[in-house]
């Protein structure tokens, strides 16, 4: 009795030993190929949304957690960075920000805002919206709309009218509230990102 | 044809004993992930992979693992190859990735595997097993690309992206929302039904009575009892 | 908000508007295999509650405390040992200790293992690095709805089983269409909470 106990014991064990081996061994290959791809993914829609920009860097004194996105509730900045030319002036910012109450969770877009606060792209990188109807904020049509609005977003049915309007997503109106929301989360950032650099010291010594 | 050759064991899981439409196993993820044909194929073909590598290493370590510890130990198994291949799909494939989010590593419970290790390769030689969890994996892709397919279709009027049906077609919205996927597959199970093509939900005894829920009772009284010697 | 309002809401919305079975496909197979009869649709929801609140807080524990940050990539697997294990002890304990509530929940426990709800709870809110507290609330949330939607169906399904129902929709496809039917209706609490 005791035998077979100890036998069994140990061939679990063996078998999970095993596999924990392997699992980080391949955690080994691919966590590097990982970090890489998504850095990747994240550049290259940063790219998108701020083309005249040549690199992105990271504002000092600025944590994540430190921006003031009160009142949109259930808006988080993922990730806020300087859009520099070749020379090094600042020209920008880009935020990737994402708002958890899409229709499916949550929806992460990047944004790229002027020092002008003017957007000058919006991409959705990843959301779960309904296929068909929450899933066209990914269209070009509607993610051009964003371009070039200063101020609140504001998403409107039947036509827009002012120019910080955008239409809404024909029956998905959760969807297109998460992203006005995400894309205002990210305004709120850049405006206090670039209100820094205009206050004539780079990465901001107050806020 | 004879049996436990590769061929023969294509031919079982992918048409005979097709997981989806004759065993109906697996159905969280068959109805979850099928909003669109793409998502089928994708869900579909990480399954395989898991299927097909955890039915050779258990078949490989059937002499080795002892009877009463084998669900633990094919649970080990079986999860190590989840994590990998969502390991790999997080580095190669990242759209497919996202898309699919946390049913990923719901692959894990997935009837379907724990089943054919089991059932199968617990059982037979590496080389069957292997084929055997290859065709089931294949199987299980076919029938949620189809089912993908016909909802995508329904729903928004195309096919992996390409607008298939007529402008003047009125997408069915619910058909991609969480009710067309259950109505769906009741369709499909009731033409099944009509036709007397063999399936879980006609041949109840010889099957698993339309859910994992039986299919694992069984096992679990296998366990039980060696439990209680 | 206030404590009690977040709670609420938390609950509501794991519950009601994101139902487990109903939109997202969750512990699919026990609602379709096990709704048979109320009264064994109670104690699967029953047990089920058990099952998800312990490993839930079980996991959140073990993930902050051993894997964090390096071992993330070891989740999935040591997850789904913990919530075999967890189901094996509370079995045991039961049949010792408290033999009646065995007697009631027993049978479902080891169906338990394989359901995808517990570990699809106890990875998502570790994907969504919630706290302690938000883990609580969302899994007894999503237990709870489990509890309702497999009641819900049970109570159905022992009327229609007394209707006349074409052919070859008996068994499994009226089934199917039923939940189709709830899934629907469930969709009408979208939009109670928030904008």
């Amino acid at each position: 009795m005791m035998k077979t106990i100890i036998k069994d014991t140990l061939a679990l064990v063996i078998i999970t030993v095993v596999a924990g081996l392997c699992l980080s061994t391949v955690h080994e290959l691919t966590a590097e190929k990982i970090s890489a791809a998504e850095a990747d993914e994240r550049t290259r829609s940063y790219r998108e949304v701020f083309p005249e920009a040549s690199d992105f860097i990271s504002p000092d004194g600025f944590g994540v957690s430190d921006y003031d996105l009160s009142p949109l509730d259930g808006v988080t900045v993922g990730e806020a960075l300087y859009a520099v030319d070749g020379e090094g002036n600042i020209l920008g910012c880009v935020i990737s920000s994402t708002s958890a109450n899409g229709y499916g969770g949550n929806i992460t877009l990047s944004v790229g805002v002027d020092t002008s606060t003017t957007v000058t792209g919006m991409t959705v990188t990843s959301m779960s919206e309904s296929p068909g109807f929450g899933s066209h904020c990914q269209d070009e049509e509607f993610q051009e709309q964003f371009k070039g609005i200063t101020g609140e977003v504001k998403y409107v049915s039947g036509g827009k009218s002012a120019p910080n309007e955008i239409d809404m997503i024909s029956g998905a109106t959760f969807t297109s509230s998460a992203v006005t929301e995400a894309v205002n989360g990210a305004l709120k950032t850049a405006d206090e990102l670039c209100s820094a650099v205009a206050g004539g010291s780079e990465g901001g010594e107050q806020r | 044809m004879k049996e436990n050759t590769p061929v023969e064991r294509l031919y079982n899981g992918i048409l005979k004993e097709n997981p989806t439409f004759v065993l109906m196993l697996g159905m969280c993820p068959t109805l979850a992930v099928t909003t669109s044909a793409i998502n089928g194929v994708g869900m579909g073909l990480s399954t395989c992979a898991v299927l097909m590598m955890s039915n050779l290493i258990i078949s490989i370590l059937r002499k080795f693992i002892p009877d009463k510890v084998r669900m633990p130990a094919y649970i080990v198994v079986v999860a190590s190859f989840v994590t990998i291949v969502e390991m790999l799909m997080q580095a190669y494939v990242r759209s497919v990735y996202t898309a699919l989010g946390l049913y990923i590593p719901l692959i894990v419970v997935n009837c379907i595997i724990l089943g054919r290790a089991e059932s199968y390769a617990s059982k037979n030689k590496p080389l069957a097993s292997f084929f055997d969890g290859l065709g089931m994996g294949l199987g299980f892709t076919l029938a949620l690309t189809v089912i993908g397919a016909v909802r995508e279709l329904l729903g928004s009027g195309e096919i992996f992206g390409f607008h298939i049906m007529p402008e003047s077609f009125e997408p069915v919205s619910i058909m991609v929302m969480a009710p067309g996927a259950f109505f769906v597959l009741a369709i499909l199970t009731a033409l099944q039904n009509k036709f007397k093509a063999p399936s879980a939900t006609n041949h109840g005894d010889k099957f698993c009575e339309g859910n994992c829920a039986s299919c694992m009772d069984k096992s679990c009284k296998i366990m039980e009892r060696s439990e209680n010697k | 908000m206030s404590f009690f309002s977040t709670l609420f809401l938390g609950i509501i919305s794991a519950a009601l508007v994101n139902n487990v079975v109903l939109s997202r496909f969750l512990g699919l197979c026990p609602f379709l295999g096990v709704s048979k009869k109320t009264s064994t649709a109670v104690g699967m929801g029953t047990a089920v509650i058990a099952v998800i609140t312990l490993s839930s807080a079980i996991t959140y524990v073990i993930d902050h405390v051993i894997l964090r940050e390096n071992l993330r990539y070891l989740r999935t697997i040591v997850f789904i040992l913990i919530i075999a294990a967890l189901v094996q002890t509370v079995e045991i304990i039961l049949k010792k200790k408290i033999p009646s509530l065995y007697k009631a929940l027993g049978v479902y426990l080891p169906l338990i293992t394989t359901n995808c709800a517990v570990l699809g709870v106890a990875i998502d809110s570790a994907q969504k690095s919630y706290t302690f507290a938000e883990t609580m609330i969302y899994s007894v949330g999503t237990a709870v709805g489990f509890l309702i939607a497999i009641v819900l169906m049970s109570g159905i399904r022992e009327r229609i089983e007394h209707n006349d129902i074409p052919e070859s929709f008996k068994g499994m496809p009226i089934v199917l269409v039923t939940a189709g039917l709830m899934a629907i209706a469930f969709f009408g609490f979208k939009g109670t909470i928030g904008g």
